[in-house]
């Protein structure tokens, strides 16, 4: 590693710092490791229709439970199998991971968004302020993820929109603790002091040098909390409180195949490997990313 | 009438209370400074500068309370002003330039980036103009190949350099005071030299007044032109810097000239001067003079009350009770309170 770094270092000052940071993204290992199994799985998700030429929900009931292609019973035709609907197991993991990524991607928008504001109105303002929403989060931690979403549902009913929001507005807390924490290690570092000797605004202070400053915690949390809400979603669906059918996630998957768990496997074993896959990638890139912009490490 | 002085400080007082009573970092402060003036203001740990500086830019930490009789630049007081007055004031008319180099830059940003915001934030300019004045500035205080360093995050240049450009910075707005809060101290002997050397030269061309806070008597000594000695959030000396380094007539003065190496005289193996004690804790209100417990001159008059300012016959403003001709001093006294400790 060091010998690499000595002989990069003198040809580096000529390049643009964008080009840089292009080829520290490019020798990671990790980057690709993970930006590969999660470009393929985003992938699959968008061109799904191109994928396969069987409905997800379509049922033969007459072709139920034919196993994968490895097995000697299976076939090319379906190369996964079928369920115990006879419905193609190869397109239903395509499509079933599209409702699961779009609930990953969405709730940690709205998490992150709630969770960051908290956080960094905590860590900057300090006091009362942080008195208030540490209150706020220590009621959050409180909740039982799971038994709040189940009385949500029960009270509301169950759609797609209402299981993103709970679980948005279930998951901020670790966003605010770890950009809390981060913003308080900021406001006391000189730069922040020295914005304010040269006349910026609180907003301009929160917005320009705090937050890109705590960007590389805040990705690594994004993706940890991505990872969670995916397999907190897949842990509702197969406790029947997420997605309902016809829609189905991963997580539905796997609850729909409970039953066969020890007769065909493979039923739970396919979407059950999908999920750790997708959940390895998304650790996997957010390391890499947070590592490519750290700014110490830029060069 | 003469005209007011650039800046004008009179009666500042910070306090912070605490849980445990409160502290008073700051007690009593009186000095201005004028136009195209650099005036340093010395002193220990712990002895109120930095707050001092805060306060003249209303930057005080939340619990600070403030209390002062008159803080005016220009003639226009600061006191009461509403925080959007000041983000106007603040980096447009006074400027600060501080400690630490390595923290005090974003390293978010790029050296062009953040010249240009500061610039873009006070004035109507488009970012080709702003650039254009980042680069000149750069060139103005000694950096070699300034299109190059617009490009660089501040982790790729030195501390030197840094500081330089944090004087660039500070002089983008052409502020009429800048604050230099130990501008040298994180920097090596030689960069010191040149930065200080940098300062002064500005000053002289630009005509704006200078605060230099230090705790090093040598660094203000070359580029000073009056010197305000603090102790215990008290000015106990303030004066022409040629009287107060020909002789001291506070004993704090006296103790730090005392401390600083001279070239010839020291001898190797001789125990260079030093004060004995620290700075005691400052809390209630003073009823003694406050530099009695470390003085090898205190005497009775010492704790009889608190000290004013008085003058001494060349101008200068001493808070001590002994003779202000320097006369009824103990020669042998520091050589004894050294050697007892």
């Amino acid at each position: 590693m060091a010998a690499m770094v000595s002989t990069a270092a003198p040809s580096v000052a000529a390049l643009s710092p964008g080009r840089v940071a292009l080829r520290r993204t490019l020798r990671h290992g990790s980057f690709w490791a993970g930006g590969g199994i999660l470009l393929v799985i985003l992938l699959a998700a968008i061109l799904a229709p191109l994928l396969t030429p069987h409905d997800p929900t379509w049922q033969d009931l007459g072709k139920r439970l034919v196993p994968p292609v490895w097995d000697t019973r299976g076939s090319w035709e379906h190369p996964l199998g079928t369920d115990q609907l006879g419905r193609d197991y190869l397109a239903r993991l395509i499509y079933g991971g599209r409702i699961s990524l779009l609930i990953g991607f969405v709730t940690v928008l709205i998490s992150g968004a709630i969770g960051t504001a908290l956080g960094v109105a905590a860590g900057y303002w300090g006091g009362r302020v942080d008195l208030l929403i540490n209150f706020i989060l220590t009621i959050r931690l409180t909740l039982p993820v799971v038994l709040v979403a189940l009385v949500v549902v029960a009270l509301v009913g169950n759609s797609l929109t209402i299981l993103m929001l709970v679980i948005g507005l279930l998951l901020w807390d670790r966003f605010t603790i770890v950009t809390r924490s981060a913003t308080q290690q900021m406001a006391s570092r000189e730069f922040i002091v020295a914005a304010q000797a040269i006349g910026s605004s609180t907003g301009r202070i929160l917005l320009k040098e705090i937050l890109p400053n705590i960007t590389g915690p805040l990705i690594v949390v994004a993706s940890v909390e991505l990872a969670h809400a995916i397999l907190l979603e897949a842990a509702l669906s197969f406790l029947g409180l997420g997605v309902q059918p016809p829609l189905f996630t991963w997580g539905l998957m796997i609850a729909e195949a409970k039953n066969q768990l020890f007769f065909r496997p493979w039923l739970i074993a396919i979407p059950g490997a999908a999920l750790v896959a997708l959940i390895f990638a998304i650790n996997l890139l957010g390391d890499a990313v947070r590592d490519v912009t750290a700014p110490e490490g830029r060069a | 009438m003469t005209a007011p002085p650039l800046l004008e400080v009179r009666g500042l007082r910070v306090e912070i209370p605490l849980p445990g009573g409160t502290t008073r970092p700051v007690r009593r402060v009186d000095f201005s400074v004028a136009a195209g003036e650099t005036l340093a203001i010395v002193g220990e740990s712990g002895c109120g500068k930095s707050l001092t500086s805060l306060a003249i830019m209303g930057l005080l930490p939340r619990a600070a309370r403030l209390t002062a009789e008159a803080i005016a630049l220009g003639g226009r007081s600061l006191l009461g002003l509403s925080e959007a007055a000041w983000r106007r004031l603040r980096g447009e008319r006074i400027a600060m330039i501080f400690q630490d180099p390595m923290t005090a830059l974003d390293p978010c940003y790029r050296i062009g980036d953040q010249m240009t915001e500061v610039l873009r934030q006070h004035r109507p300019v488009s970012a080709e103009a702003a650039r254009r004045r980042a680069l000149e500035l750069l060139g103005r205080v000694g950096i070699s190949s300034p299109e190059q360093r617009l490009t660089q995050f501040p982790h790729q240049l030195s501390g030197g350099l840094r500081q330089r450009v944090m004087i660039a910075m500070a002089l983008l707005c052409e502020p009429e005071l800048i604050i230099a809060d130990e501008p040298t101290t994180a920097l090596d002997v030689t960069i010191q030299a040149q930065i200080l050397h940098l300062l002064a030269e500005i000053q002289r061309d630009t005509g704006i007044g200078l605060i230099l806070i230090s705790h090093d008597l040598g660094v203000v000594a070359g580029v000073a032109h009056r010197i305000a000695v603090m102790y215990g959030g008290e000015i106990v000396e303030i004066g022409e810097r040629d009287a107060i380094l020909g002789k001291p007539l506070h004993p704090y003065t006296e103790g730090l000239m005392r401390s600083i190496p001279v070239p010839g005289e020291t001898r190797r193996g001789e125990t260079l001067g030093f004060i004995p004690g620290t700075v005691s804790r400052q809390a209630g209100e003073l009823t003694r003079c406050g530099f009695i417990d470390r003085c090898p001159y205190a005497n009775a008059r010492s704790a009889a009350g608190a000290v004013p300012l008085s003058p001494a016959p060349d101008g200068r403003l001493v808070r001590c009770v002994l003779p202000l001709d320097g006369s009824g001093r103990d020669a042998g006294a520091w050589t004894r309170l050294v050697e007892g400790v």
